[in-house]
């Protein structure tokens, strides 16, 4: 503290001021003093005379120390403070200490001030200098934070067991991670898995060396963004360090290089490859000459070893003699490489051309180093040499050859080259043909199909094109032209040779020829001649057109040679034809030969051949020539006459057949035997030549016989045949078939008719037999089918068309299943005649369809057609329309059910009958038995006179009783008579009015009520006196057999249901029961009740009533309830009654 | 031998009753006769006539009748007990000359087939079958 200290002293007392620096001043403490009074001279001392420390008076006026400290802290100004003040309290003290002095001072303690102010500032300083280290302390932090952020590495403390404990912020740059998230990672599982075990071995070997540091552990780790990275770290075992406490990882990230060095190595391998497995030989030499390596291909061409290759060197490999191989170096020394030809020498010292390339590079440290692709050019340089030759060749035939050629470019069509013979061709020089172009020398015609044509052709690869045109000569005279076109490359342009014939000569001559081969051709058809040559000399067979048609074969068919031809030949004349052949050959004797030949159809025909050999000039045979005829119809016909001659000569002779002969005048010439013995008895004499020949023929024909004749002479040599009746030694008719022909006159003939006959008779007879049965079958009634085995239909007489519809012309040819209807009989049943045995028959009735296909019955019998030897022929079927007699039938049976009816309807009522007399009987009988038992009793004894009395009264009881029941068959009997009533209309109300007034003492007595209603039906037409009675014995009943128990209640109601009227009578009364006695309710005196009147004859008769008006009555009731009776009747009576029901009296 | 003494007569003709009356006890002096114009009273005192009467009862039924024929009658008769059937001895007495072989077949136990009036010599005949029959 030399230097001098200077003080603000903050004072408005002079006098505190003055006090204040002789304070100091006795203190020896050096310093400057200024007062400031105010705040304003403060704050400018402040700036100006920036003091070290300030005194401030408490106390100011106008300005306080605290607000001085305010205004201090304000303006940054760290400047201590010391306050002096007369009085402090503490906790002013304190107070003002907070606000920033740092001491105060007593006044009245003045002689403390001086090292309070060194206290405070030597205070002050080293605040200040702690500040200044804080600062710097910060500073330097933020470098190394700085640098440890940015760096490209990164820095990871780890845990002893593999947690991260501190990360730097840079791992975001390697891993992505920031900082804190990477605190959060699993190590383990961030190391890829294959290089995992590997690190954490590494960690142990770091952890058992602390603080060696392990360097180059490469591990894959993955980025944040998925994506493996290559780090590479250094470990560093601080475990022990108590700032560091754990391992450092410093980690970067080497993904590149390692791509890099993978990326180094493949190629590495690839140029291996390529180096090992080059058929050129490449090899690694110093520019001295050394051979540092070689490949296999190298080694191979040189036939050395890689050792020996190297052993030898340059000057062992290159053939020095080579003059080139100087030039070589030189040239590579100034370019650094070559391309060249150069000999080499192999192994055992024989000397290759080799294509050379050498290069010069620096390799990695520096050295100059060659690299040499050698090439075995032997086989190169070889073939360029036949390549040369044979471009010679084709050079040489293209300009020798002596038709012309033409070789134009495809695009520019620009005669390119031509030969010697075109310029001499086409009459241009060299010179003017190679100005032209293609059009130049085709006509009009020809350049528009030349252009159709151009694309095709610039197509074709390796395609002869031939085509026939018309080309110009120089002179525009037009010539024909046969190209032969073919695509090349020549000299690098697609071009086009063509080789041109000039075919004009040629063509015309061709044309006559063909012509005159036509009229050739066409005289040989004519003539059926053809011109054949056979090489004697040279083998070879020449037919004309004409040999071949004659023999029937095809010229592209057959092959003609000495053997084919042989074998056409029939073999009965092959012997004599080669006997000819063999004569003509040898000696000079020409070919003259008839034989014949066979087709390949099989067909024989008759051929003449002539022919003659041709000799050389030593007369030695050249060839056989000649011509050959068909001569089959001149031979056939000889054959004919022949063979009609020895027929004819057989003929005559032969015991069949008749053979005579008339002359013009129509009398027997000639009489052959068998003629002699049928009909020489006609004449007496037996002689038959010379009497007319009419005479052995019947009358009736001799008009025929003459106009045959007649035809005959007109007609020579034609035959006619007639069938001529002659009489026959029985008497009876010989017919006989006769031909006739006329031989004409000869100078030594006459002219005759001769005539060749049968005897028909039988056949005749047979025919007539045949026609009869066949009328017969046509004329009968029944329908005859008769049909081959297979079904076909052969026969069909007139009563099948009539049957069926059809004509014979249609059936005759079908199969008779086609013709079957589709019925389930018919197939079948044809199917078992189909299977009958010979001799069986069947018949049965068959659905079958007619023509127009309406199906009716018919009646078929059926059976197989066998031959005498059983064998089946076909079937034969008869058959006849059934519908007729179906319809009868059914009729018939109709009939039969009707009479079954009658007849049931009459046994009913024969029933009926008996039930009615035993009724009658029993009602008869039971009064007379009872007379008769009472009469016997009488007659017995005499009884008291009351009994007797008693008796005598039962007799008259059971007299009356039998009388009243022959009354009542009278009355029953009777009924039947009153039918023939007149009907009326009867209004029902009114009926039943006029019976309740009847028995009206009934209805009162009884209290009976009766109820009706007819609104629906109010009347009927019917017998007044039948409907009364029905009525009166209905209400009398119902009132009879009323219910003692309750009123007698009677409802009569009618209804109409279609054209009957239904009545119905509905009591209360007492009833029976139906299930016992229903059926005898309407019997004839059948009673229920005993105790109640009746004969039991109401209700029988109101049956009979009902039933007598064509109705009928039913009821229905129940015991102790009540009964109806429903009755149902026509509404208009109609002639039914009378006929239908006389059976119902007796029905009971 | 002894004459039944016990006859009852089952029909609506009330003539025929008087008259089987009075030919029964002429023949049979000592006659029990009950005379039956109603079969079903008949039937109802079948049991009761079994016990007035003892055994055995002949039985002389007619045919026809109102409420209930006579073989109506012999259709419940046919339900009743073995015993009460074999006290019974039953003849068909009717006026009908109907043919009744076929009903014959259906009531095996009627002893025959009568026609009326009864006469005594039916009733002789009766007797001598039944003597067979205990012999």
């Amino acid at each position: 503290m030399s230097n001098k200290i200077k003080i603000l002293h903050l004072e408005d007392e002079q006098s505190d001021a003055l006090l204040i620096s002789h304070s100091l001043r006795k203190r020896k403490l050096e310093s400057e003093i200024v007062v400031a009074d105010s705040k304003e001279n403060f704050l400018l001392a402040l700036d100006e005379f920036d003091p070290d420390i300030i005194l401030a008076d408490h106390s100011l006026p106008s300005f306080n120390s605290c607000e001085a400290l305010e205004l201090l802290e304000k303006f940054k100004k760290s400047i201590p403070v010391i306050l002096v003040t007369a009085t402090m309290t503490d906790e002013f003290a304190v107070d003002i200490i907070k606000k920033g002095a740092k001491d105060y001072i007593l006044k009245d303690r003045l002689e403390r001030l001086p090292s309070a102010i060194e206290n405070v500032l030597r205070t002050h300083r080293l605040e200040l200098e702690r500040q200044d280290f804080l600062r710097q302390l910060e500073r330097s932090e933020r470098k190394f934070r700085r640098l440890v952020e940015n760096s490209a590495d990164a820095v990871a403390i780890l845990s002893s067991k593999g947690a991260p404990l501190y990360v730097s912020p840079s791992v975001k740059n390697v891993l992505g991670y920031s900082d804190k998230e990477s605190l959060l990672l699993d190590v383990a599982e961030s190391i890829h898995k294959d290089h995992r075990q590997f690190f954490f071995q590494k960690m142990e070997e770091c952890k058992e060396n602390p603080e060696i540091p392990f360097y180059g552990i490469v591990v894959k780790v993955k980025h944040q963004n998925g994506d493996w990275r290559w780090l590479e770290s250094t470990l560093t075992n601080l475990l022990h360090d108590p700032d560091i406490e754990g391992i450092v990882v410093d980690f970067r990230d080497v993904t590149e290089r390692k791509l890099a060095e993978k990326a180094l190595l493949e190629s590495e391998e690839k140029y291996r490859a390529f180096f090992e497995n080059s058929r050129d030989g490449i090899l690694l030499t110093a520019t001295d000459g050394r051979v540092l390596a070689a490949n296999a291909a190298a080694c191979k061409m040189f036939q050395r070893t890689e050792q020996e290759m190297c052993e030898a060197g340059r000057a062992g490999l290159v053939d020095l003699n080579d003059p080139r191989v100087a030039l070589a170096l030189e040239e590579r020394e100034d370019t650094g490489k070559i391309l060249l030809e150069i000999n080499m020498v192999r192994k055992d010292g024989s000397i290759f051309p080799a294509a050379l390339s050498s290069s010069v590079f620096c390799s990695a440290n520096g050295e100059k180093l060659t690299s040499m692709i050698i090439r075995d050019s032997t086989e190169a340089k070889r073939a360029e040499e036949e390549l040369r030759t044979s471009e010679e060749k084709y050079r040489q035939l293209f300009e020798n050859s002596p038709l012309p050629k033409v070789l134009y470019d495809l695009n520019t069509l620009e005669l390119v080259d031509i030969n010697q013979s075109a310029t001499k061709h086409y009459g241009y020089s060299r010179e003017e043909f190679l100005q032209l172009r293609i059009f130049n020398f085709l006509p009009q015609e020809e350049i528009q199909r030349f252009k159709n044509l151009r694309d095709e052709l610039n197509d074709e690869e390796g395609v002869v094109r031939h085509s026939t045109v018309s080309h110009l000569k120089k002179d525009n005279s037009l010539i024909t032209v046969e190209t032969y076109g073919y695509k090349l490359k020549y000299r690098g342009r697609d071009c086009r040779l063509v080789i041109c014939l000039d075919v004009t000569e040629k063509n015309k001559h061709l044309k006559g020829l063909k012509e005159k081969t036509e009229k050739l051709v066409n005289a040989e058809k004519l003539a059926k001649l053809g011109y054949w040559e056979v090489g004697l000399r040279e083998p070879y067979f020449f037919w004309s057109d004409e040999v071949y048609r004659i023999w029937g074969r095809k010229k592209e068919e057959f092959q003609v040679d000495m053997e084919t031809f042989e074998k056409t030949i029939h073999p009965e004349d092959l012997d004599k034809f080669r006997e000819n052949q063999k004569i003509a050959i040898e000696g000079t004797q020409e070919l003259d030969n008839e034989h014949r030949i066979i087709l390949p159809n099989g067909k024989v025909k008759w051929v003449h051949e002539k022919g003659k050999v041709i000799r050389d000039k030593k007369g030695e045979p050249l060839r056989f020539e000649g011509s050959v005829q068909d001569i089959t119809e001149r031979k056939n016909f000889l054959e004919k006459l022949m063979r009609s001659e020895s027929r004819n000569r057989g003929l005559i002779q032969s015991q069949t057949n008749y053979m005579i002969r008339v002359d013009a005048k129509g009398r027997y010439a000639y009489t052959n035997n068998k003629f002699q013995e049928d009909f020489g008895w006609i004449y007496p004499d037996k002689k038959i030549v010379g009497k007319n020949a009419l005479t052995s023929i019947k009358d009736y024909h001799h008009q025929k016989v003459a106009d045959v004749s007649q035809k005959c002479i007109e007609n020579p040599d034609s035959l006619f045949q007639v069938e001529i009746d002659k009489p026959a030694r029985d008497g009876k008719v010989k017919t006989t078939l006769w031909d006739f022909i006329y031989l004409k006159a000869s100078p030594d003939h006459e002219g005759e008719i001769q005539c060749v006959g049968i005897d028909i008779t039988e056949r005749v007879r047979a025919e007539k037999e045949m026609r009869f049965q066949a009328n017969l079958l046509d004329k009968v009634g029944q329908a005859v089918i008769a049909t081959n085995r297979e079904g076909v239909i052969n026969y069909w007489n007139k009563a099948a068309t009539t049957i069926y519809g059809w004509l014979p012309e249609e059936m005759i040819g079908e199969n008779i299943l086609n013709h079957a209807p589709s019925g389930t009989s018919t197939l079948p049943a044809l199917g078992i005649i189909g299977a009958l045995k010979c001799g069986e028959t069947w018949s049965g009735e068959l659905w079958v369809k007619r023509k127009g296909g309406t199906e009716f019955p018919a009646l078929v019998t059926g059976a197989p057609i066998c031959d005498d030897e059983q064998s089946l022929k076909g079937f034969i079927a008869v058959s006849s329309d059934n519908t007729e007699r179906k319809n009868t039938d059914l009729k018939l049976r109709e009939l039969n059910k009707n009479l079954r009816d009658y007849t049931r309807e009459l046994v009913a009522a024969n029933k009926g009958l008996e039930q009615f007399s035993f009724i009658v009987s029993h009602n008869l009988r039971a009064p007379v038995a009872n007379i008769i038992g009472l009469g016997d009793l009488l007659k017995e004894k005499s009884y008291p006179a009351e009994v007797k009395e008693k008796f005598q009264k039962e007799l008259l009881d059971n007299v009356m009783r039998l009388d009243n029941v022959v009354k009542d068959l009278n009355t029953i009997l009777q009924m039947k008579v009153e039918l023939n009533a007149k009907k009326s209309p009867v209004i029902l109300k009114k009926l039943v009015s006029m019976i309740e007034g009847g028995i009206s003492n009934m209805v009162q007595q009884n209290g009976v009520q009766i109820t009706t209603d007819f609104d629906r039906a109010p009347e009927i037409e019917t017998v007044q006196s039948y409907l009364h009675s029905i009525f009166y014995n209905l209400i009398s009943n119902s009132i009879k057999y009323r219910h003692p128990d309750k009123q007698p209640k009677l409802h009569i109601e009618s209804q109409k249901k279609d054209d009957n009227i239904i009545l119905i009578f509905r009591d209360n009364g007492l009833g029976f029961d139906m299930a016992k006695k229903g059926d005898q309710v309407f019997g004839l005196y059948k009673r229920f009740h005993h105790h109640i009147e009746g004969k039991g004859m109401g209700l029988f008769m109101v049956k009979t009533q009902v039933e007598l008006l064509g109705g009928n009555i039913s009821v229905s009731s129940e015991v102790n309830k009540g009964s109806e009776f429903k009755i149902e009747l026509k509404e208009k009576l109609n002639k039914d009654l009378k006929n239908g029901k006389t059976a119902a009296i007796y029905s009971s | 031998m002894e004459k039944l003494q016990r006859y009852i007569v089952v029909d609506d003709d009330r003539t025929n009753n008087l008259i089987c009356e009075h030919v029964i006890k002429n023949w049979d002096p000592k006659a029990q006769v009950q005379l039956f114009l109603e079969p079903e009273v008949a039937l109802r005192n079948i049991e009761k006539i079994r016990e007035d009467f003892g055994v055995p009862v002949l039985l002389f039924l007619d045919v026809n009748m109102p409420t209930m024929s006579g073989w109506e009658f012999l259709d419940v008769f046919k339900t009743f007990n073995e015993d009460i059937r074999n006290s019974f001895k039953i003849y068909i007495l009717t006026s009908s000359t109907e043919d009744f072989s076929k009903e014959a077949e259906e009531y095996p136990f009627v002893s025959g087939f009568l026609s009326k009036p009864l006469q005594k010599k039916y009733l002789e005949e009766i007797k001598l079958e039944m003597d067979y029959e205990r012999m």
